[in-house]
């Protein structure tokens, strides 16, 4: 069994395309993703409903322009997490292979819980992995996101 | 197997940033949260609606006040909990070290129940909070809950 941290944004503000969060995995070991959520706070009610492509990628290379953030740990006596992370990055990774890929209704949360164990995403070795908006919404969001995983190193 | 118990407050007026609950772990036994609950009954349709910001977070200090609270344990027999639970309190406490960053529909409810791999412990002694981190435009009556387990 791995550590388990999470890797978070808090009011950020994104009216264009966006890595919202992208983990980088450690050359030695795998990465197990536990749950992935999105949401944001500036649309409410009819007039504000948006219905947005969001998906989950992997990159032959990391997206730009993004701020790299600490990983909490959910048990206090671990350690720093060894995989890296970062959120917003503008500038999206290369070379993607989509993972999954929803319709997000940005007044709902998107939530990615996987219940059964052969549906947890993994992040090889130097993987990168990343939730992403890949189109713009029509009024600028401020929005929050959190992805939970597993460090095996 | 640890105990089981929940808190809950309800009929609770909320007009500006809060925690809704401060768990403080026994010095002798870790917590497990379970599950968190939060909703209102104030506020509907179009005009009502609103998205709010719902941190998850451990800080190293308590942010103290609010009500006292007694768990409940979700079994007849068992012990009253190690654990003290404050509720509606108006500090957020610091350092923040926030592990969840979510948002809540005020219409359709705030609901954490994350598999076991996702759930927070808290060390013996330790501090954890929920906190609504953006206040709401106009004042909500709320209700909310939650569940941990103690191991001893």
């Amino acid at each position: 069994m791995g550590r388990v941290y999470s890797l978070r944004f808090d009011a950020q503000s994104v009216s264009a395309p966006n890595d919202l969060m992208t983990l980088v995995g450690v050359s030695s070991a795998m990465t197990r993703i536990i749950s992935i959520s999105v949401g944001q706070t500036t649309a409410a009610g009819n007039a504000a409903a948006e219905i947005l492509p969001i998906s989950i990628r992997r990159y032959a290379t990391s997206g730009t322009g993004g701020t790299t953030r600490f990983r909490n740990p959910f048990n206090r006596g671990h350690g720093t997490a060894q995989v890296t992370g970062a959120t917003n990055h503008t500038t999206l990774g290369g070379t993607p292979t989509v993972l999954y890929e929803e319709d997000w209704h940005v007044e709902l949360p998107f939530q990615v819980t996987p219940i059964l164990w052969d549906e947890h995403l993994w992040i090889p070795p130097n993987g990168i992995l990343a939730v992403t908006l890949p189109t713009a919404p029509s009024v600028a969001l401020l929005m929050y996101g959190t992805i939970v995983f597993e460090d095996f190193t | 197997m640890g105990r089981t118990y929940i808190v809950s407050q309800t009929g609770i007026a909320v007009s500006a940033t809060r925690t809704l609950f401060e768990l403080t772990a026994p010095t002798d036994g870790m917590v497990r949260i379970l599950s968190v609950h939060i909703g209102q009954s104030s506020d509907e349709g179009e005009e009502g609606d609103e998205q709010i910001g719902v941190v998850l977070q451990r800080t190293d200090t308590a942010v103290g006040g609010g009500t006292s609270l007694t768990p409940r344990p979700v079994q007849v027999g068992h012990a009253a909990a190690g654990s003290t639970v404050n509720g509606n309190i108006s500090g957020q406490g610091t350092p923040q070290l926030p592990l969840y960053s979510e948002v809540w529909n005020v219409e359709s409810g705030y609901h954490h129940e994350p598999t076991p791999l996702g759930m927070v412990w808290v060390e013996p002694g330790g501090f954890f909070g929920v906190r609504l981190t953006t206040a709401p435009a106009d004042e909500l009556t709320m209700a909310y809950s939650m569940a941990f387990e103690e191991f001893d």
